[in-house]
């Protein structure tokens, strides 16, 4: 093309062992925060009539906690299974906006790397990972480091807790779920760029807290999520 | 529950996945479309813009889901825990900027409210 610059390729992102390793570190403190959570769910799968083993593997495969909570709620006999796919699909939605995230930080992957990657996603290491290449971090590998150790730990937790039957009941008697607010918390410090960040986040919330209110399900994340980066791109374009 | 289970499971592990990682493929050809770009345009596209803000309004909407309580709490008594807990939490997290020191502060402090409050 005549006339036209010379075009170039962005650097592909690193995804090295040393990532993973990192990644692995930080969601350690969520990973432990996790377990708690893994063995009442445990607890509850036992309590709808599924084995230890079988509540392990759904959470091996499914890897989703909010989902598998989910579904032992509406898990019955026999299993309305349209009924749990089509509620699982939609407490997940917020995924959608997750997953299209990543794609600049994952750019130049191989396939195999990206979308193995995408498998170990959940809210936590996914917001701390955003955290890492908002600081400028770029190794890929975060994602699924920190996703592996809080699957592994998911998982065990889901079998002890399945063997373990009524023992536990409340995790958040001895406020740990309070872990999961921290961690936001942290994240949400960390991307503090000054006061032109304010609106957004001011829209995610307001309007995540109206939704949360008067939508059933998670509505709430997609939609807070969806209406601050909205409000953030109208903000740039002033 | 039976020998249905695993695939039920399977099920809904790939209709989980396929969440997660179709958004993804697409925004990743998206990228890999737009690669080729003219070496004197380094602004950011309104997408990869739009992206940008997504990360940080997600966690937005998870804190302030987190912090608010939940239906059938007493709703004052669960906000006064939660601001004594928040307090502390902040001033770790911005003074050290460290996520495992929040996070253990954070429990901490929520315990200690609990007991106090």
């Amino acid at each position: 093309m005549p006339g036209k610059p010379a075009r170039t390729r962005k650097d592909a992102a690193p995804f090295t062992l040393k990532g993973a390793l990192r990644g692995a570190r930080m969601c350690a403190p969520i990973a432990a925060s996790g377990f708690a959570i893994g063995l009442v769910f445990g607890v509850l799968a036992r309590q709808a009539g599924l084995g230890a083993g079988e509540a392990a593997l759904m959470s091996a495969l499914v890897f989703a906690g909010a989902a598998q909570f989910v579904v032992m709620g509406l898990w019955a006999s026999p299993v309305p299974v349209a009924t749990v796919v089509l509620a699982t699909l939609i407490v997940n939605l917020r995924h959608l906006l997750m997953g299209a995230a990543l794609a600049p930080h994952f750019q130049g992957l191989s396939r195999l790397k990206a979308y193995g990657s995408a498998f170990f996603m959940a809210d936590e290491n996914w917001a701390l990972a955003m955290g890492e290449f908002g600081k400028g971090r770029r190794d890929a590998a975060f994602l699924i480091g920190g996703g592996l150790i809080m699957c592994a730990s998911w998982t065990t937790s889901t079998l002890i807790g399945g063997s373990l039957g009524n023992a536990i009941s409340d995790p958040a008697r001895w406020g740990l779920d309070f872990a999961f607010t921290a961690i936001f918390l942290a994240l949400l410090c960390g991307m503090w760029r000054g006061t032109r960040d304010l609106l957004p986040w001011i829209v995610a919330a307001a309007v995540a807290v109206a939704a949360e209110r008067w939508l059933p399900g998670q509505w709430y994340i997609l939609l807070g999520g969806l209406s601050g980066s909205l409000a953030g791109v109208a903000r740039r374009a002033d | 529950m039976g020998a249905d289970s695993p695939l039920l499971f399977a099920l809904i592990g790939v209709g989980v996945y396929l969440t997660r990682v179709v958004p993804l493929a697409l925004a990743l050809r998206r990228e890999d479309d737009s690669q080729e770009i003219d070496e004197s345009d380094d602004a950011p596209g309104a997408m990869d813009g739009w992206l940008g803000f997504v990360g940080p309004s997600i966690i937005a909407a998870l804190l302030v889901a987190a912090v608010l309580p939940e239906p059938g709490q007493d709703m004052w008594l669960e906000l006064a825990r939660t601001g004594a807990a928040l307090a502390p939490t902040v001033a770790v997290a911005v003074l050290f900027e460290n996520l495992g020191l929040t996070v253990l502060v954070g429990i901490l402090s929520y315990g200690l409210a609990s007991v106090v409050i």
